[in-house]
C-alpha cells in the first residue's frame, strides 16, 4: 500500500504535468533514478607480488580495507523532498530571478526573441519562445511565490520532509 | 475533504496561476537565468569603476533591451540584440554578450551563455561576419537552470568546453548543485558556482570573482 508521501508525490507530479511543468517532474525523476552515492569501506582481496619458489610461483592474497563507491535509493520522504524543491525552483526562484534582473538592469521590460522564425511552444518542451520580463508583473509573481512557499512549507511539515 | 486535500488543491491553484505567467516554459526560465548572470557580470564591471551602456548590434544605444533565446552569431541582425559596452579608463573597451558562438582552439564553434570579450574583436566579427576567437574572450560562463540536481553529463561537457576555449576565467554557474559534478569539476581545476540565486552568498561570491577578473584586466592594461 502506498505511503502518504508516495501519494503526495504522485498527485503533485500529475498536477505539474497538467500545468505544463512536466520538465520539473522529468528532472526530479532523473535525480531520483541516479540515487545517492556514498563511500563504503570494504575488505577487498588483493593479490601481492609474484613469489618465485623454484618449481612454481605463487601470489600471496591478502585482504585490505578499501573505500569504494556505492549507490543507495532515495526513500519516499527524500523523493517527495526532491519534487518539492523542484517546484520551489521553477516558481519561487523564477519570480526572484525576474525581480533581480529588472533591478540590476534598471529597466521596465526586457524582451527575449529567437533569431529565426518564431516557433510555437510544443507543450512545455518549447524552445525559442518569444517572451518578456515586465516590471508590471513582478508583484503578481512575488505574491504567487510567497503563497506557494507557505503551502509547500506546510506540506513539508506534514510529510516530515527536510528543507 | 481532509486538510491534506485542501493543501494539495491550494498548491494546484498556485501552479496553475504560475503557468498563466509563463513560468512553465523551461527555455524561458533558462533565458532569464542567463540574463541574471549577465547582469551580475555587468554589475561587477560597474563596481570596478567601468562606465557601462547598453548597445545594439549596430553600435547604437539600446532603447529597449532584447536578448537571444538561443545562442547565435555575434554579427546577427535578426533583431537589435543588446550587449553591454564596458569602458575602464585607459584600457581597451570590452563588451558583455549573452548567447554568442565562439571559436575554440580546435576551430569548432562553441556556445557561450555569457561572454566578455574585447570590443575590437567584436567589431572585427561584426564587420567580417565571423565568430570571435576564444583567446579574445576574457570571461565566459556556462549557465544552467535546473529544478533538481544537475546531471553529470553537464559537468563532463563543461570540462570538455574548457579544454577548447581555455580554462582561465571560465565558469560553470547553476542555481542547483550536485556533489558529483562539484567533485568532477574541482578535480579538473575549473571554476564552478552552485546555488547561485538572488540574495544568496553564492551570488555575491560569483559577482566578486567577476570583479576580480575585471580588476586583473585593468591592472594588466595600465
Amino acid at each position: 500500500m502506498a505511503s502518504d508521501n508516495e501519494i503526495y508525490f504522485q498527485r503533485l507530479s500529475e498536477i505539474l504535468v497538467q500545468g505544463g511543468f512536466d520538465w520539473v517532474v522529468v528532472q526530479a525523476n532523473a535525480e531520483i533514478s541516479s540515487g545517492k552515492s556514498r563511500a563504503k569501506e570494504v575488505r577487498a582481496l588483493e593479490y601481492g607480488e609474484l613469489i618465485d619458489e623454484g618449481s612454481f610461483a605463487t601470489r600471496t592474497p591478502r585482504r585490505r580495507r578499501a573505500s569504494l563507491m556505492t549507490t543507495e535509493p532515495f526513500n519516499d520522504v527524500e523523493r517527495l523532498g526532491i519534487l518539492i524543491r523542484g517546484i520551489e525552483a521553477a516558481i519561487a526562484s523564477r519570480a526572484d530571478i525576474e525581480e533581480a534582473v529588472l533591478n540590476l538592469t534598471d529597466v521596465l521590460t526586457i524582451d527575449f526573441a529567437p533569431e529565426g522564425d518564431e516557433l510555437e511552444a510544443f507543450g512545455s518542451a518549447g524552445t525559442d519562445v518569444r517572451h518578456r520580463l515586465d516590471r508590471g508583473r513582478l508583484e503578481g509573481g512575488k505574491k504567487l511565490s510567497d503563497k506557494l512557499l507557505n503551502s509547500l512549507r506546510q506540506l513539508r511539515e506534514q510529510a516530515r520532509v527536510g528543507s | 475533504m481532509s486538510v491534506h486535500d485542501d493543501l494539495i488543491d491550494e498548491i494546484e491553484a498556485t501552479i496553475s496561476a504560475a503557468a498563466g505567467l509563463g513560468y512553465n516554459q523551461p527555455s524561458a526560465t533558462n533565458d532569464v537565468y542567463e540574463n541574471y548572470i549577465w547582469s551580475l557580470c555587468v554589475a561587477a564591471a560597474q563596481s570596478k569603476g567601468a562606465t557601462v551602456r547598453y548597445e545594439t548590434v549596430q553600435g547604437q544605444p539600446a532603447n529597449n533591451l532584447i536578448f537571444r533565446t538561443s545562442p547565435g552569431a555575434i554579427y546577427s541582425q535578426a533583431h537589435d540584440y543588446t550587449h553591454a559596452a564596458v569602458e575602464f579608463t585607459g584600457c581597451p573597451p570590452l563588451e558583455i554578450h549573452i548567447g554568442i558562438r565562439v571559436t575554440g582552439k580546435s576551430r569548432v564553434l562553441h556556445e557561450c551563455d555569457v561572454a566578455v570579450l574585447f570590443k575590437d574583436e567584436a567589431d572585427l566579427c561584426r564587420a567580417e561576419q565571423v565568430h570571435p576567437r576564444a583567446a579574445r574572450v576574457l570571461i565566459a560562463a556556462e549557465c544552467k537552470f535546473y529544478t533538481s540536481a544537475i546531471q553529470l553529463h553537464l559537468g563532463r561537457g563543461f570540462i570538455g568546453l574548457t579544454r577548447d576555449i581555455h580554462a582561465k576565467e571560465r565558469y560553470f554557474v547553476t542555481n542547483s548543485g550536485s556533489a558529483n559534478v562539484a567533485k568532477l569539476i574541482r578535480y579538473h581545476q575549473t571554476e564552478w558556482d552552485f546555488d547561485v540565486l538572488p540574495s544568496t552568498v553564492e551570488a555575491s561570491e560569483l559577482q566578486s570573482r567577476f570583479s576580480r577578473a575585471f580588476r586583473n584586466f585593468v591592472v594588466g592594461h595600465r
